[in-house]
């Protein structure tokens, strides 16, 4: 039972980051490496805002997604904005991604040190439930936030012209065009929508454990494999992908090292593009 | 003036020249067919008159404005739609919101056009809320054309919008292409069911090897022996 409630938790934070990175590999078409650095970012920010500046919690996050956002659109426009005009392909544009990757992990090392850091939050003891199973407040406020922004995701997605803009570029993008949307600009929202996606995962993965600048990289795996099983571009997919890796990796704890946690999410990815490449819900082989 | 003009057009991809100087017009409220042999450059041409690909040399004009080098976002802002031959849907995006996507420039209200869709297209009334990619072959066509509508264009490109499609169901779109035709929406049309598509048409044209190869009235074309026996199927 404990494991299930740990997998709850870590499906969580993986669907609230897989929801950006669906979005951006599909409208972008290829894999953004860079996404684990945006990861670390969110959570250093908020890290920074909180314990240094000693704004309120929220507050920091807010300023964190922001900031984050601005800086996203900024690498956008100076690397893969004139690639894109250039015609270059997802090869291209991937190793471009991993140099970004490994850039901003060392300006995370450059700025913040190397050394665990932590949120500065009151330590709680864990809620006991039913079962013998324990669940701290931060992780019940990890699992309510990420619904709760899901929920808002979701209205975004569907309830706007832009956020409906952006469902249709992911689908197609030349059809995007020829419809008269300027697709430059929903690329610029998409990544502030990863910034959000990215900014919320990276925070509550910092909330739950504690940050180091390889954080990010290490969730990067299950994220791709929630992406991979969701199928590329479906946010919907995305969160269930993100739950069922989650409650996968936690699960086979259990009876497995712990260690053995990114290959379950690997194994699942490889058994999604051997049997259903186009993920869970897509359509066709 | 034609309403539509490509005249001289030389494309391709890449280095691979597709299109050796074709000209095509398609005059106010006409309909015109593009008939010719897989890989003849039917599409190419499409693509290129909508700013999918740059012309490499020759011109589009448009009501006799030079619109050689627009972008597919700037074209479709003149009056002009066109439903490709491929991937012609959003397949996550449910019917309306498709058709919302085919609005997506208007800032004004389109009920009037959705409800004139849907009265085009009755079969698609009933799936409104339902995911395009999980509709039929003919609904998905129905689906891109009524997208197309949404702009009350002056002129619509239309590429094989009969693919795939079961014959009763092809000859079905061939004759609402004809009602909108009718509504005085020009229209160019690529069909491989191109003996049905010129009887529909006021003109057409034989496009083999990137080149004009015949051009006239469809009864012409239609009567020509040589057409017959290369391009229509004997
Ligand atoms: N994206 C592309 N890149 C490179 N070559 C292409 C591309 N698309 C088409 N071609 C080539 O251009 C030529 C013309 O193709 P096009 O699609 O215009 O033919 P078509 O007349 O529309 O044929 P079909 O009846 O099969 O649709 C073909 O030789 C094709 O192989
Ligand atoms: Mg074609």
């Amino acid at each position: 039972m404990q494991l299930l409630a740990n997998g709850i938790i870590m499906g969580a934070i993986i669907s609230v980051g897989a929801v950006g990175l669906t979005l951006v590999s599909r409208i972008l078409h290829f894999f953004y490496f860079g996404y684990a650095g945006m990861l670390v970012f969110g959570a250093y920010f908020t890290l920074t805002f909180f314990n240094f500046v000693e704004l309120p919690l929220v507050v920091s996050l807010l300023l964190s997604i922001g900031l984050l956002a601005a800086l996203a659109i900024a690498i956008d426009r100076l690397t893969f904005k004139s690639l894109r005009s250039r015609g270059t392909g997802p090869f291209g544009m991937m190793v471009v991604g991993i140099g970004l990757e490994l850039l901003l992990r060392s300006s995370v090392r450059l700025i913040w040190g190397s050394d665990v850091m932590r949120f500065e939050l009151p330590i709680k003891r864990a809620l006991v439930f039913p079962f013998d199973v324990r669940i701290t407040t931060n992780q019940l406020i990890i699992i309510g936030a990420s619904l709760l922004l899901m929920y808002l995701l979701h209205l975004f997605l569907d309830m706007t012209k832009i956020g409906k803009a952006m469902r249709a570029t992911a689908d197609n993008i030349e059809l995007a065009k020829v419809k008269g949307i300027d697709t430059e600009k929903v690329i610029m929202w998409t990544w502030g929508l990863a910034a959000i996606s990215a900014g919320a995962a990276g925070f509550f993965l910092a909330l739950d454990t504690r940050l180091v600048p390889i954080m990010g990289w290490k969730l990067l795996l299950p994220l791709f494999a929630a992406v991979i099983l969701g199928g590329v571009g479906n946010p919907y997919g995305a969160v269930v992908g993100g739950m069922v890796i989650g409650l996968s990796q936690e699960i086979s704890a259990g009876f497995m090292a712990p260690s053995y946690k990114p290959a379950v999410a690997f194994v699942i990815m490889t058994l999604t593009l051997l049997v259903k490449p186009s993920g869970l819900f897509g359509r066709g082989g | 003036m034609p309403l539509l003009e490509a005249k001289d057009v030389v494309s391709g991809y890449g280095k691979v020249e597709i299109l050796h100087d074709v000209s095509v017009h398609v005059d106010e409220e006409e309909m015109v067919s593009i008939i010719g042999p897989n890989g003849s450059g039917k599409s190419t041409l499409m693509k290129t008159i909508f700013g999918l690909l740059n012309a490499w040399e020759g011109e589009v004009n448009f009501e006799g404005r030079d619109i050689t080098g627009f972008k597919p976002n700037e074209i479709v802002r003149e009056g002009l739609c066109y439903v490709p031959q491929e991937s012609n849907i959003f397949p996550t995006l449910t019917v309306e919101e498709n058709l919302d996507m085919g609005a997506f420039i208007r800032t004004d209200d389109y009920s009037e056009e959705l409800q004139n869709v849907y009265e085009l297209f009755p079969a698609l009334t009933k799936k409104k809320d339902q995911q395009v990619g999980n509709l039929s072959g003919g609904q998905q066509q129905m689906v891109a054309m009524g997208s197309a509508l949404m702009l009350n264009p002056s002129i619509l490109l239309l590429d094989e919008p009969t693919a795939g499609l079961a014959p009763n169901l092809a000859q079905m779109i061939l004759e609402r292409i004809k009602d909108i035709n009718d509504t005085g929406v020009a229209i160019l049309i690529v069909e491989q069911n191109a003996r049905e598509a010129l009887k529909l048409s006021n003109r057409g044209y034989v496009l083999a090897m990137g080149k004009n190869k015949f051009t006239g009235k469809s009864d012409d074309l239609l009567d020509n022996e040589e057409v017959g026996k290369l391009y229509l199927g004997g």
